[in-house]
Formats: C-alpha cells, structure tokens, sequence
C-alpha cells in the first residue's frame, strides 16, 4: 500500500516542510544501482505533454527532456529509454547517476587532454578517447579542474570547447542533486497576469499574498509529485503509473487558463516522435523524384501522376511541419507574426525547401513535363534529409529544437530578407539539379538540339532567372535591414560579398548566354552547377569557416 | 589610330570584356571575403580591401563597360527598357557605393545614464592621445598603422613603421599661458616645462598580444651568482647547478605564511638531473616559493598523496645550498599570443593590439608599450605617467580609436533591456530587445528631442549642408549594453553618404531585371503579333522579325 498524504488542506509552508522531511526519509534508503530498475516498466506518454517553461520558452516536458539531456549527453535518448525517462531516473536515483560518464566532450582535442591527464587510468583514457564522455563526479574533481585550468591557459581556443563541457555540467548538476529530488522545472504558470515567470513546484508553494496558487489544486500536485518520486525510489511501477497519470491530468487544471491549449501540447509531442515530419516528408520527396525522373525519361504521363500524387503528399507534410512549428513558437511569442518559423539553419533550409516546392508545384502544372516536379522534389528531399542528419552526422546544433532567437533577430526586414535568401537558394538548387540533367545527357551521347535537352534548358532558363531576381532582391532588402541594424547597407560581410559572388555567376550565365550561342546550353548547366555551389558555401560554409556578422544565419 | 578602335572594340564595346571583368570582380571579392590571409598579408581590413585601386579599376572598367555597350549596342526600344533599368541601376549603384565609402564615417559612442555625448570612435582608425595634468593634447592619428602582423626590430620588419604618419610625432596642446592667462596652443614639451621638444616615433606594432611583467631573479650558490630577467612561463637551465627551471607563477601582494602581510611572490618549479638526498627520500623536483625581500625560501614536492596542487610543503628547503632573491617589475616584454589561441571577438575588435612607442626629448629616449584602450576617452588609461628628465610635469600617454566629433549631443535618459518572458534582465538571459532612450540635440540651433534606439529600429538625425534638398542624415543605433545594472549604452554612429541614390539604383535593376525576364517576352510576343498583322494587311505571307532573342 502506497503511502498516502493528504496535503489538500495544508498551508503552503506545511506543503514545504513535507516535501522536504519526505525527501529527507528518501535519502536514507538510497540505492547504489546503476540500473533503471523502472526501464520499460512505465509509460510516461501523459507527463510528456505537460509544459515547462525552459530557456525563456514554453514547451513540453518531452521537449524539454530532449533539449536538456542534449546539452548534457549530445543525444536525445539514452539506454534507448526517452530522455524524459532518463532525466526523471537522474533526478530520483542521482547516486545512479553521479559516476556514470554522460557529459559529452564533442571537441576532439579537448578529449585528448583529458585523456592524457596526469593519473588518469589508460583504460579510462581510451574511453574517454572513444566515447568522449565524462562523469560529473570526474569534472567537478578538483585535480581535474586544476588540470583543466593549465589546458585553458596554454590554449585559449579551448576554453570555449571546456565552457560547452562546463555548460553541459551545469545542466546535469540542475537535475543531479545532491539527494533525491524533483525536477526543479518552472512547471507552473504564474497566477497573476502581469507576471510572465512560470514557478516550479518548490516556488510555489511559498508563494503567497496575490501570486498564491490555490492550495486544493496545488496539494494533489505536491502529493503526486512527491509519490512519483517515494514509488520511482522504491520501482513499484504500479504506483509510478498511478503518480504520472495522476499528475498528468492535476498539473494542468492549477492555472488552467493560463496553460496552453492540450492539442497543441499534444502536437508538440507527436511533431516530436515524428523526427519533425522530416523523415516522413523526405521520403515522399524521394519516391517523387524517382517517379519524376523516369515519367521523364520514358514520357509516362502515369508516372507523371503517381511523382505528382507523392510530391504533394511530401509537400502537404512539409506544409504541416512548417505549420506546427509556427503554431508551437506562437505559444512562446504572444505573436503569429514573430513566430514565422524562419530564425535559425534548421527553420531556414526546412522554408527554403518549401518555398522551392510550391514554385516546381506551381510550374510543374504549368509545363507538365516532370522537370520542374524532379528540381523540386530533390531540392526537398535534400534539404530534408540534411537538416534531419546533419545534428547526428557531424554533432552541430542547427536549432532543431524550438528555442528563443537573438532579439536582433525579431524584425519584419528577417522575415522578408530570409524569406526571399532562402527561397532564392532553393531555385538555384533546382537549376542545379536541371544542370546536372542536362550534363549527363550530353555525356550520355544525346544531343543538345534534342526536345528533351531544349525543354531541360529551357526548365532551367526559367528556374534561374527566378533565382536571379529574387537573390538580388534578397540582397538589397539585406542592405537595408542591415542600414538600420548596423548602420550601413554594405559592410563587406562574408555573407554579404558571397551572396553578391552567387548573384554576379548568375549574371555572367545570363550574359554568356548572348554571346555563346553554339553552347549557350552548355554553359548554363555549367554555371549553374558552379553557382549551386558558391551558393551552398554562402549558405552554410560561411558560417563555420569565416568569420562575420551573420552567425546565425 | 587602328589599334585604338581594336582595343575600344574588344574592351569597352565588348560583352566578353564585361564578363570577364565581372568575373574579376567576383574573383576579386571571394578572394578579399572569403581568404583573409591574403588581406592580412596586405596588411588591410575589408574596407581598405574594396577600395584599394585594383577593386576601383574594375570598378571604373565595368562602368564604362556597361555605359559604352549599352549605348552602343543596345537600341532604347520597349523590349530593351529593362536592360537599360539594369545598366542604369549598376552604373548608378557604383557610382553611388563610390561615394559612399569615401565619405563614409562610422564608430561608437559610450553614454553613461544621464551624460551627454558629443563624440564617437572611429570603427577604423587608431590614434596617439597626449594629456599633461587634465589638458589633452593634439590627437595624432596613426594612419598606415598596420593591423594584422608583428612589427618590431625584432621581427627585422621594422622599416614598415617607417611612414611619415607614424614617425616624428610631435603634438601640441591647448594650455593656459601663464602670463596672460589666455588659452594658446603651445608644443608638447612647452607645456611640461621640458628644454627639449619631444617626439614620438612608433617602433613596434602588435596585432594580438599581452603585456607581461619581468622580474630579476638572482640564483646564488657557493661560488655562484647568477642574475637571470624572468616572466611567467620561462624556462631556463643552470648546467653548473645541474638544475632546469621554469617560472610557474607570479603572484602580487601574496599573505606570506603566518603573518599574512604582502609580498610579491614568485613559483619555481626546479627539476634536478642528479636527485637530492632529502629528508622524504631522493629529489628530482620541487617547487620553490620565493618571496620578494625575504630570505624565506619554501619548497613543496608534488606527487604526494594527500597534498595540494602544489605539492607537499617542506619544513626544511629540499636544496639549501641553493638561494635565490626576487626583484619584481623591473621591466616590461611583449607576448604575442598565438593565433590559434586569440580570442575571435576581441581580435575583431583589436582590444589587444600594443604600440611600442619611444619618446625622444633631447638626448633622452625611452621606449615603451602602449596597450589599446577601448573607449579611450572615457576610460581611465593603462600607463602610467612618464616622468621626462627637465620636466616639471608628467606625461600621459594612450593609444586607442581615433575620438570625431559628432554633429549633434546625446544623452542617455534611461535604458531597457528587455528579456523575453520567464527571466530577468541579467547578462544570462535572453534578450527580446535593447532600447535606450536618448535626447538628441542640436549645437546649433538648440534644438532637442526625445528619442530611441532600439534594435533594428535607430533614430536618425539629419541636418542641412546649406543646398536645398541636400541633408547630411546620421543613424544612432543599439550596439552595445551593460549586463551589469544598465548603467550605460553603447550607439553605433555613423553618416548615410549617398544611400538614397544606392536605394534608387537598387529599385532601377530589381525593375528592369523583373521588365527584362517577364515584360520583355510579352512585349516582343505582341510586337511580333502587331508586326504579323500588319504585313497580313500589306498582303505580305512572309515576314521576317528580326527581335533579339528571349532574354
């Protein structure tokens, strides 16, 4: 029989003191178990839709599981249980948890340091090497830190690599408690409207005068809560059961008009499981494609219609994708307007390709000749792909996960300047595409007066002309936002020269195009394909390997 | 007269000659953008970059391209209206960015809560500041000072320096003249009562580096004394003493041991070659605290368990036949921090660039290390004053951004930094906006309004320059905070030389371009049609549109 409190009279002080002599009589009988005792035994599905304000946003529990242990460990599930399970089992069972090496060392000769430290057992060094990861009982060493300490001041170009470690420390040290304990999470709506500050459960129950919660609602809550914790304790998954499900349906009722809607928490959770309908949406661009390229080739009209009916199956996933995400960041903003999902790599490339989807849609049933549909399916295909792999592939946070933008960010001049940049680079990911076509079915022995090379040439003709117009629009709009953001239109910003680079290959197409009249086809596939490229680098390799203005973008 | 008109023909009348100058140019800008290496070895920022003659000569190539092809080849029919938008807009464009960068002046200003600013710095250009007692002198700006490389005797690169604007400095200063009490502009040296003028000649340049104290350390044994000018960090050997030593640490005002009174102190790491017969068992290595004045010398061995960082202290020094004394700050050095480990903020803002500068007055020189100091006149400066031998004043000396005067005053009313919900305004927040509310007024007319910057929204102040419909218009905008309190802003100021004409040139090519892709085939289509029609009427079955192509 489970231990039963009754707090729905108490006074919120009394709610404390509770809480903390049951927790006190917890920590007596702590386990030493490695083990989730509780892995697979309890469904968490109800505590995932809950909302927490983290990082200045709101966002569900699910969300904030995944982002925290992120931070901590560079992955979004451990022991193959959901991060909300491991980061409830890390609160509950902190000595489980203090020695085992989760914080993750992405930067590889930082690893190389702390594997060479003085002391340091060969094997764990070859762990810590492979793995790259460290405990937080390793890091919070004092020996470490002074060792840790030398490594910054020998090479400063280490401290950010320490500082990410140290970040990814911090987050863990918030739920790794020295005793067993709550998620200290801002749970909790605030009561009075003027305050925007949700409150976790410890918060609230001191609160008093106008913020006071009500103690009827906010006593079950307290009660589960700490029964949650007493039964994870003692892995009695019945009553851990019971507790979730429980303090699933109290939670929200405390402030009810404050927390957000069930449906949209709900989408959350299932935008969330569904890898953020990039997968989903990338597959039906692949079979599109493919359907596309050989209605082509062959001149299938029923291929046509089976690449058109799988393109707009992708096309209306990407369409949601992009929809929830701007209905889910609305719930942070107060604004459908700063909301237009458009703030980071992610959000950008995931629009990019749906802007270049609409255009093939809209000329793919204007020509009806399947080029405009393959361009564009493969531009979303790409792009949906590298922003669902590029976060596990090479380790780099491209803003996957619903956050906050930089203030400078939130002004009308982003949404037309990005919104214009990234549509232009999906057109010039389209030209490529037809560039390449062209390419290979010249090589292939076809010739270039052929209706199927003309009709290629032609697709790409119109492709980057849109390209061009919209990319030099982009640009000035860009000048102007950055006239009153940085007080001047043009700084010579690697952003901005390689984006005029990008513009000028696109001019010199056009004008070859005049004078190269016997191979005027040619040359437009070939600098269509050289721009793609200077595009791509403008796009993503600036950011990483110059340095500018642009970070963000 | 022939070879004329071939080289008008295949240059300015040629549309090769204008691709190839637009990929010279787009070459041009990947090279200046994208490998800053090459510009760092030209020793130029962006800006000296884009306006270095190469860029104007492809520049002047490309207008004059433009202008002679178009006029010439290009007949001002409607299909062509949009081309001739497009040549128009680029010609203008130049022209315009032309202007633009040569009158173009941008910085920073610093304003405390409640002060008013009247000048800012200088994004790009670095100066020399003189201030004898409260009276500043001349500002001397350092231009051709270099930003990238390491320039000192040293380097053997020295003559780089060798340019007029960084030689032979000599400032004056406004003082007050003793006898008749008037403000006059005197020299530098009349003002600190010195015999001789004084100049100043910068003799090294420091891109990235740091400022390190040297000590003198003087080892001492049975018939050896030895003194060695140290730094943290140092490495040196005694081969007479069988000992490799490294400086480990410098420490100001250390609370000596028992009775905590300051003292400097200096960590020895000394490594033996031969081990020392010690009271713990054989030595190769221990550390040495030795203080400042004091005979005390205190050795820890590391390595033992339980001890602390620094090892296990002693009761009896582990070498006692060894001895060493400090002197600390006798001198200066220079560390050239590493690029690999400079911090990217800084380095862009060049808070760590030194000058060395020697002073010269009469026989007397001296040489010193002038570190940047941002926010020059509003910090307090990191030199001491320097005495100069027949002086009766000292001199102080700061190296910073070059100070301008704005043309209008701003005072800070107040400052919001505003987070988005769910946090307070702290440096770890995330920030929804900055905003500084400013008065801005007018010297001239004292004229004054409230006003704000906030991000991406400036306030603007324009003024007129005596023509009708020519105003100088100024941006103020948001640039930087203090996380600390809000205590101050930090407005980016800068001039808009020609920006209307760039944002008209802009509308002319977006326009034509637009008119040139889908105006122009409709046009040409419906010419082709009137033509079709007409020749019908003429009873003619066959014609012959010669129009351009579709593009």
């Amino acid at each position: 029989m489970p231990m039963r409190c009754d707090v729905l009279n108490l006074r919120p002080i009394t709610l404390l003191l509770t809480l903390v002599v049951l927790l006190q009589a917890v920590t007596v009988r702590a386990e030493t178990s490695a083990a989730a005792p509780l892995a697979g035994k309890v469904d968490l599905t109800p505590l995932k839709t809950l909302s927490v304000q983290h990082q200045q946003t709101k966002k569900t529990w699910d969300s904030w599981a995944r982002q925290t242990l992120n931070t901590i460990a560079g992955r979004s599930s451990l022991d193959g249980q959901p991060a909300l399970f491991t980061l409830l089992d890390i609160s509950f069972r902190p000595e489980a948890y203090r020695d085992r090496p989760l914080i993750r060392i992405k930067h590889i000769p930082l690893r190389q340091d702390i594997a060479a430290m003085p002391g340091l057992d060969p094997a764990e060094a070859e762990r810590i090497m492979q793995e790259g990861t460290v405990s937080l009982s390793f890091w919070r060493n004092p020996a470490t830190l002074a060792y840790l300490q030398n490594v910054a001041a020998r090479s400063m170009h280490k401290i950010d690599a320490i500082n990410t470690v140290e970040g990814g420390a911090q987050t863990l040290e918030q739920i790794l408690r020295p005793e067993p304990d709550l998620p200290t999470i801002q749970m909790l709506p605030p009561v009075l409207e003027s305050d925007a500050s949700w409150k976790t459960l410890g918060q609230a129950v001191t609160l008093a005068g106008e913020q006071k919660y009500d103690a009827a609602k906010l006593g079950p809550v307290a009660d589960h809560a700490i029964h949650l914790l007493l039964a994870w304790r003692e892995a009695d998954a019945a009553q851990v059961q019971s507790r979730v499900n429980e303090l699933a349906v109290a939670l929200p009722t405390i402030v009810p008009d404050r927390y957000p809607a069930p449906i949209k928490r709900q989408a959350e959770v299932a935008y969330n499981s569904l890898y953020k309908l990039t997968l989903p949406g990338a597959a039906a661009y692949f079979f599109a494609f493919v359907f596309f390229v050989m209605a082509a080739i062959v001149g299938s009209n029923k291929l046509r219609w089976a690449g058109l009916g799988l393109f707009i199956l992708g096309f209306t996933i990407h369409t949601a994708g992009i929809g929830i995400r701007w209905w889910l960041v609305e719930k942070s903003t107060q604004s459908w307007f700063y909301a237009i999902p458009i703030k980071n790599q992610f959000e950008s490339v995931m629009m990019s390709a749906w802007f270049g989807a609409l255009v093939g849609l809209a000329l793919e049933f204007w020509k009806r000749k399947s080029f405009f549909g393959a361009a564009s399916s493969f531009v979303g295909w790409f792009s949906l792909i590298a922003i669902f792999t590029v976060p596990y592939v090479i380790g780099v946070n491209i803003g996957n996960e619903i956050s906050q933008a930089a203030g400078i960010l939130m002004s009308y001049w982003l949404y037309i300047h990005v919104t214009l940049a990234v549509a232009s680079y999906a057109l010039i990911g389209m030209s490529f595409l037809l560039g390449v076509w062209w390419l290979i079915y010249r090589v292939t022995g076809r010739g270039a007066n052929s209706p199927f090379a003309q009709m290629l040439d032609q697709c790409n003709l119109v492709s980057l002309q849109m390209a061009f117009w919209v990319l030099g629009v982009a640009i000035v709009f860009g000048a102007i936002w950055a006239d009153v953001s940085w007080g001047r239109p043009w700084g010579w910003d690697p952003k901005e020269t390689f984006a005029l680079v990008t513009w000028i290959c696109y001019l010199v197409i056009i004008h070859v195009r005049l004078i190269s009249k016997g191979r005027r086809e040619f040359w437009t596939a070939v600098l269509s394909i050289i721009g793609f490229f200077v595009m791509l680098f403008n796009w993503i390799g600036v950011n990483y390997f110059l340095v500018g203005l642009h970070s963000y973008a | 007269m022939r070879i004329l008109h071939w080289l008008y023909r295949n240059t300015l009348a040629s549309v090769p000659f204008g691709i190839a100058t637009m990929i010279l140019i787009a070459i041009y800008i990947a090279i200046g953008s994208g490998m800053s290496s090459v510009r760092e070895w030209l020793e130029m920022d962006e800006i000296l970059f884009f306006t270095w003659w190469p860029f104007k000569l492809l520049m002047v190539a490309l207008v004059l391209n433009l202008a002679v092809v178009t006029v010439t080849r290009i007949p001002l029919t409607p299909p062509r209206y949009g081309v001739w938008c497009i040549h128009l807009g680029i010609i203008l464009l130049v022209l315009s960015t032309g202007a633009y960068y040569s009158q173009k002046v941008e910085g920073l200003t610093l304003i405390p809560k409640d002060r008013t600013a009247s000048h800012f710095y200088d994004r790009w250009e670095r100066a020399l500041y003189t201030r004898v007692e409260f009276r500043q002198g001349e500002m001397l700006t350092l231009e051709g000072l270099p930003r990238f490389k390491r320039y000192d005797e040293d380097s053997g690169n020295a003559d780089y320096l060798d340019r007029r604007s960084l030689r032979g400095l000599s400032p004056n200063i406004r003082d007050l003249d003793s006898e008749t009490q008037q403000v006059v502009t005197v020299p530098l040296h009349v003002s600190l009562g010195a015999k001789d003028p004084i100049r100043f000649d910068v003799v090294g340049y420091y891109p990235y580096a740091l400022l390190e104290r040297v000590h003198r350390l003087t080892v001492m044994a049975e018939g050896f004394s030895r003194t060695f000018n140290v730094h943290r960090g140092q490495s040196f050997s005694i081969p007479e003493l069988g000992y490799d030593i490294t400086v480990e640490d410098f420490q100001d005002d250390f609370p000596m041991f028992g009775t905590n009174e300051p003292v400097d102190a200096i960590t020895l790491d000394l490594r033996r070659r031969e081990p020392i017969d010690h009271e713990t068992g054989p030595v190769r290595r221990f550390k040495r605290m030795v203080l400042e004045g004091r005979p005390v010398q205190t050795d820890f061995v590391p390595g033992v368990e339980g001890a602390g960082p620094m090892g296990q202290r002693q009761t009896k020094p582990v070498d006692p036949n060894v001895i060493f004394e400090l002197e600390s700050d006798v001198g200066q050095r220079v560390f050239e921090v590493p690029s690999e480990a400079r911090d990217r903020d800084s380095a862009m803002a060049g808070e760590n660039q030194i000058i060395e500068l020697q002073i010269t007055s009469g026989d007397w020189s001296r040489r010193l290390y002038l570190p940047f100091t941002l926010f020059v006149r509003d910090n307090v400066w990191p030199v001491a004053p320097i005495e100069i031998p027949g002086a009766s004043k000292p001199l102080s000396l700061a190296f910073g951004h070059r100070v301008r005067d704005m043309p209008m005053r701003i005072t800070l009313n107040s400052f919001d930094a505003v987070p988005y919900a769910g946090a307070p305004a702290s440096a770890r927040s995330m920030m929804r906006d900055f905003v500084s509310h400013i008065t801005v007024s007018e010297p001239g007319t004292g004229r004054s309004w409230q006003d704000k910057a906030r991000l991406n929204e400036p306030a603007f102040y324009s003024r007129s320059l005596g023509i009708p419909g020519f105003r100088e218009s100024w941006i103020m905008y948001q640039a930087q905070w203090d996380p600390e309190g809000q205590r101050w802003t930090v407005l980016g100021i800068a001039n808009r030389p020609a920006v209307r004409t760039m944002a008209v040139a802009c509308v002319l090519i977006s326009f034509g371009l637009l008119y040139a892709f889908y105006a122009k085939p409709i046009i040409i289509k419906r010419m082709k049609e009137k033509a079709l029609r007409e020749a019908q009427a003429r009873g003619v079955h066959k014609t012959d549109p010669t129009h351009a192509n579709a593009m």
